[in-house]
């Protein structure tokens, strides 16, 4: 029996309609799964570049016991172009990078200080126990990596990875601070 | 006569009545071999019906799961800073900011008239100096509350928002 046109153009229409349907739900389903895979492939990458800008940090301290100098957002700053991998950009697809140098006053240390219960400083029996013994403060310096985003969950995700004591939220920006001892 | 002439056959005229009965049977017969083709059998439509139902549920739940997915499509969802993150960040901020007025004062012997004279400013803190000895830096929550540092009333919650890298000296 000969199939009949209009009767063929029918059923190819309620077939792509079904076809659209299966479709259309797959792609719902998949959707939001789609969506976490990017975002953790995100916040892989952003750890990644964190590791790598602190990683660099630190190799440079240990050369010239100090912190590169600090560079705008999206700026590798120029000490630190030679640490870290070749090609490596601050400016990155979703957020910036930033390195960061704050000064931070230290006290001295409590066991260079005299004890006030070995009695006064001008005691000719109770002296310091080291007699070089930093008594003022001092300025130190901390190092610090910035990530700039306008994804709040990436920052929060970086907050999570690397735990409130080290690291901050503030506005659109989550820093990480590094802290080495001083020369 | 001859015997041509008997086999031949006698030429008739057709009756007028006979045409019009063989066209008659021709229109009809073309007229429903058409109608066979024109219509759709009875059960066409009846087997394709549940296609078009089936595509109609398939785009409800589509549409369903992409407008308000439940969990199980959903998955784990990333959170975002919590108001206790902001306010120690904060608090962070304006401790490290603090540090960098105190180190200024220590290498100046006075301390900033504003912001912009210490090397590192955090966006949206504020100096404002009491006397050439005292000094607040003020910051803003997410929330409008304000929150503010007191260099002679100092808060313990700016050391304890810092107290993570303040205990790590020394650790890498």
């Amino acid at each position: 029996m000969n199939e009949r046109p209009e009767s063929k153009r029918g059923s190819v229409a309620q077939d792509v309609f079904l076809g659209v349907g299966v479709l259309a739900l797959i792609l719902a389903l998949a959707w939001p799964r789609v969506g976490q895979a990017m975002r953790a492939r995100a916040v892989a990458a952003a750890r990644a570049d964190v590791e790598a800008v602190r990683t660099a940090a630190l190799s440079l301290w240990e050369e010239r016991r100090a912190w590169p100098a600090a560079a705008d957002p999206g700026v590798v700053p120029v000490d630190l172009a030679g640490y870290l991998p070749e090609g490596f950009t601050f400016q990155r697809p979703g957020y910036a990078l930033e390195w960061e140098r704050w000064e931070r006053v230290e006290e001295p240390p409590a066991e260079d200080t005299p004890n006030a219960a070995e009695g006064p400083l001008d005691s000719p029996l109770v002296l310091p126990r080291d007699s070089v013994a930093r008594l003022l403060p001092d300025i130190g310096e901390l190092g610090g990596v910035t990530v700039q985003a306008q994804d709040a969950r990436l920052l929060a995700a970086l907050l999570d990875h690397y735990g409130p004591l080290r690291s901050f939220v503030r506005e659109r920006t989550w820093s990480l601070v590094i802290v080495k001892e001083g020369p | 006569m001859s015997a041509e002439d008997t086999e031949r056959p006698e030429p008739t005229v057709s009756r007028v009545e006979d045409r019009q009965r063989i066209l008659a049977e021709t229109l009809a017969h073309v007229e429903a071999q058409e109608a066979q083709y024109r219509i759709f059998p009875a059960t066409e439509p009846v087997r394709g019906r549940w296609k078009i139902a089936v595509g109609s549920l398939l785009l409800a739940v589509a549409a369903w799961v992409s407008f308000a997915p439940p969990d199980w499509v959903r998955g784990p969802v990333a959170r975002e800073p919590s108001e206790g993150d902001l306010d120690r960040g904060l608090r962070a901020a304006i401790y490290l900011q603090v540090q960098q007025v105190e180190a200024f004062r220590l290498r100046e012997g006075r301390l900033p008239s504003d912001l912009s004279q210490v090397p590192v400013r955090f966006s949206g803190l504020t100096l404002v100096r009491s006397n050439n000895r005292v000094y607040q830096i003020r910051g803003v929550r997410p929330d409008g509350v304000r929150v503010v540092y007191d260099s002679a009333r100092p808060s313990p919650v700016f050391e304890a928002a810092a107290a993570g890298w303040i205990d790590a000296r020394g650790q890498p």
